[in-house]
């Protein structure tokens, strides 16, 4: 069996030969494909899936990977047409990738499950049929992967909603209630329900606040800058750094929905500005917020103000920070302030700003619009040639927009992590800390380059790192390494060929390369001999710029920036 | 134990435990109605930590019932 997925499933496989077992099905050998790489597997006929031709493919998707921009809109909201077009194109290239698959495999059942999703895009909009909202887009990507049974006898959809409903339903349901006195939920049911309705009715009355006030440490970002540095705090695409990012995402989908923020921290304002203006991980700008104040007076005094600049009641304010002190502080001076509880593990945070009543609405007004659109850059997205059916189309379609640029203060701790994490495209495993890296910026004869790639679908940031070493004739590319969420996109190829420039700008002839093998480095082995680079023993590939050099892929546009 | 149960079925009926008969049944009591009693076996399951099956909830009907059935049933309920 082999199993396609659009998130990590690697811990599946023992699961699944135990419910195999219990079905009384025969034993199956797992293998999984690389996660969120589809069309990798499924387009080009040398993919590991072709060579393998399982019995059985398992294609598992999830309902916020897909529609991913509905979910982590930044920054803006798409447009309602955008957000339908980007439902019918994937249900098409869904339909024609699988129909590609089945033809390469004529002897495969193909099951496919749509997992998900939490909530809908926009929890905040209570109602289901408010576009902002976006549950019917969930609802049509789902009857769309249903009508993937369509294809033929060969794919079999497993109905994963339908399915686990029934989790959720039991819990507020009761049997004996039920035949004893025809009552459907018990007790935890009825109090869901009249939790539910009183939301509804509160939200109905218009009781939703209209200014966000938030701390900036430990709530934008994790950690102190002032003690931290602008490098030590938490704020990235990855782990922790990346629940703070959603956190901030979240936050401008309420300014979306015409909720003013505004900043309310004790800091030293020229910290706070530097990470507003030089943190490459930051989502939120400056001018996201109506008004701030950055100083060391009292919260509730700041609060008092804040309300006088934008001209509105202390009681539309929610306070947002993390510290149980000043929480304490602001709910007994200002009584009338909404104050949030934050949990204390920030991953817990991202969900917390649409579940919370103070935020939600039944739809949006013409006002919450209004000032909705005044925030809202216009868009300016193609409506995108529905089915790709090569792997080439899929890449044309994915507009993939790469910028490198030398590794500066802000990203030496990105570059860090992607020397300490990457595994699987990583040709020399160099595991540099911060202190490593930044004692080979200040060599002469060494560049540092970082790749930051976004697409129709999503900003995957800072995913790709290369250390060029340049010694007589030689470029020696001492690093080249790429996150394994951007692999199978031709970006290494970007990159390689944005090396071979940087050689002849410095005058070098030969670009030399080593690959050296470890344990789950084994799909970059044939990086330099495919490209044309001459094993020149010991590992080492050597290329000859003169008689060739490497082109970087038409499809993707590169933007490189120079040294600052 | 006996006590207990008068408190949770007074708390249910409104009225005082001194007011509840110990051969208190749905005769006795006048507000011991069908709707009370899925709600006073609600009541006893979450006091005495009990799953009360289907056809006992439907013979529970007097205190003395009851009081033998969760002298039998319920965890640690000889006080």
């Amino acid at each position: 069996m082999s199993v396609l997925s659009t998130f990590n499933v690697e811990l599946l496989p023992p699961f699944l030969a135990d419910a195999l077992e219990r079905s009384n099905q025969p034993p199956a050998t797992v293998s999984l494909g690389a996660f969120g790489q589809l069309a990798q597997e499924l387009l080009p006929p040398s993919s590991t899936l072709y060579r393998d031709a399982p019995e059985v493919l398992t294609v598992v998707l999830a309902v916020e990977d897909l529609l991913a921009p509905l979910y982590a809109s930044a920054p803006s909201l798409p447009s309602s047409l955008d957000a339908a077009a980007l439902v019918t194109d994937h249900v098409d290239a869904l339909r024609s990738w699988l129909g590609v698959a089945l033809e390469r495999l004529p002897g495969t059942i193909c099951y496919v499950a749509l997992v998900g999703p939490l909530g809908a895009p926009l929890e905040h909009v209570l109602a289901p049929l408010a576009p902002e909202r976006g549950q019917e887009l969930v609802a049509r990507l789902r009857e769309g992967v249903l009508a993937l049974g369509e294809l033929g006898k060969r794919v079999v959809v497993v109905d994963w909603e339908w399915h686990v409903r029934a989790l959720g339903t039991a819990a507020l349901h009761d049997p004996r209630l039920w035949y004893l006195a025809r009552m459907r939920l018990n007790q935890r049911g009825l109090a869901t329900l009249a939790e539910m309705l009183a939301r509804h009715v509160a939200a109905h009355r218009g009781v939703a606040s209209k200014v966000a006030a938030v701390d900036l440490d430990g709530v934008l970002w994790g950690g102190v800058v002032g003690e931290a540095g602008l490098q030590g705090i938490e704020l990235g695409e990855e782990g922790i750094g990346l629940a703070f990012q959603d956190f901030q995402r979240e936050l401008l989908r309420l300014r979306e929905l015409g909720v003013l923020l505004a900043i309310c921290s004790k800091n030293n304002p020229r910290d706070a500005e530097d990470v507003f203006e030089r943190h490459p991980g930051m989502v939120l700008r400056r001018e996201h917020f109506a008004a701030e104040r950055v100083n060391w007076q009292d919260k509730a005094t700041n609060l008092r103000e804040l309300a006088t600049e934008l001209r509105v009641g202390v009681d539309s304010f929610v306070f947002i920070d993390d510290s149980p002190i000043e929480r304490g502080w602001v709910r007994q001076a200002l009584p009338d302030v909404v104050v949030l509880e934050l949990p204390d593990d920030p991953v817990e945070r991202p969900a917390i700003l649409g579940a919370a009543p103070c935020f939600q609405r039944i739809a949006p007004t013409d006002a919450d619009r209004g000032r909705a659109a005044a925030y809202r850059a216009e868009r300016d997205r193609r409506v995108f040639a529905t089915t790709t059916a090569s792997f080439d189309d899929f890449l044309v379609s994915l507009e993939q927009q790469v910028t490198i640029e030398p590794v500066s203060d802000a990203s030496l701790a990105r570059a860090a992590q992607l020397c300490q994490r990457t595994n699987q495209f990583n040709l020399t495993t160099r595991r540099y800390t911060i202190a490593d890296l930044e004692q080979l910026r200040r060599e002469e004869d060494v560049e540092l380059h970082m790749l930051s790639v976004s697409d129709r679908f999503s900003d995957s940031g800072m995913t790709g790192l290369a250390i060029l070493r340049f010694t007589d004739e030689e470029a020696e590319i001492d690093t080249l390494l790429m996150s394994c969420r951007i692999l199978g996109r031709r970006l290494e190829d970007v990159l390689l060929a944005f090396l071979a420039e940087r050689a002849e700008a410095r005058d070098a002839r030969w670009l030399v390369g080593r690959f050296e093998p470890t344990a789950k480095n084994a799909q970059a082995a044939d990086f330099y001999p495919v490209r044309d680079f001459v094993p020149a023993g010991g590992g080492w590939f050597r290329l000859d710029l003169t008689s060739r050099r490497p082109i970087s892929p038409p499809e993707t546009r590169v933007r490189v920036v120079a040294d600052a | 134990m006996r006590e207990r149960l008068k408190e949770v079925m007074a708390d249910l009926f409104g009225c005082a435990p001194e007011d509840i008969p110990s051969d208190a049944d749905p005769d006795t009591l006048a507000n011991w109605d069908s709707l009370r009693h899925v709600e006073l076996m609600l009541a006893l399951e979450t006091e005495f930590d009990v799953h009360i099956p289907t056809e006992a909830m439907l013979e529970l009907v007097s205190l003395e019932r009851i009081h033998d059935y969760l002298c039998e049933h319920a965890a640690g309920a000889r006080t």
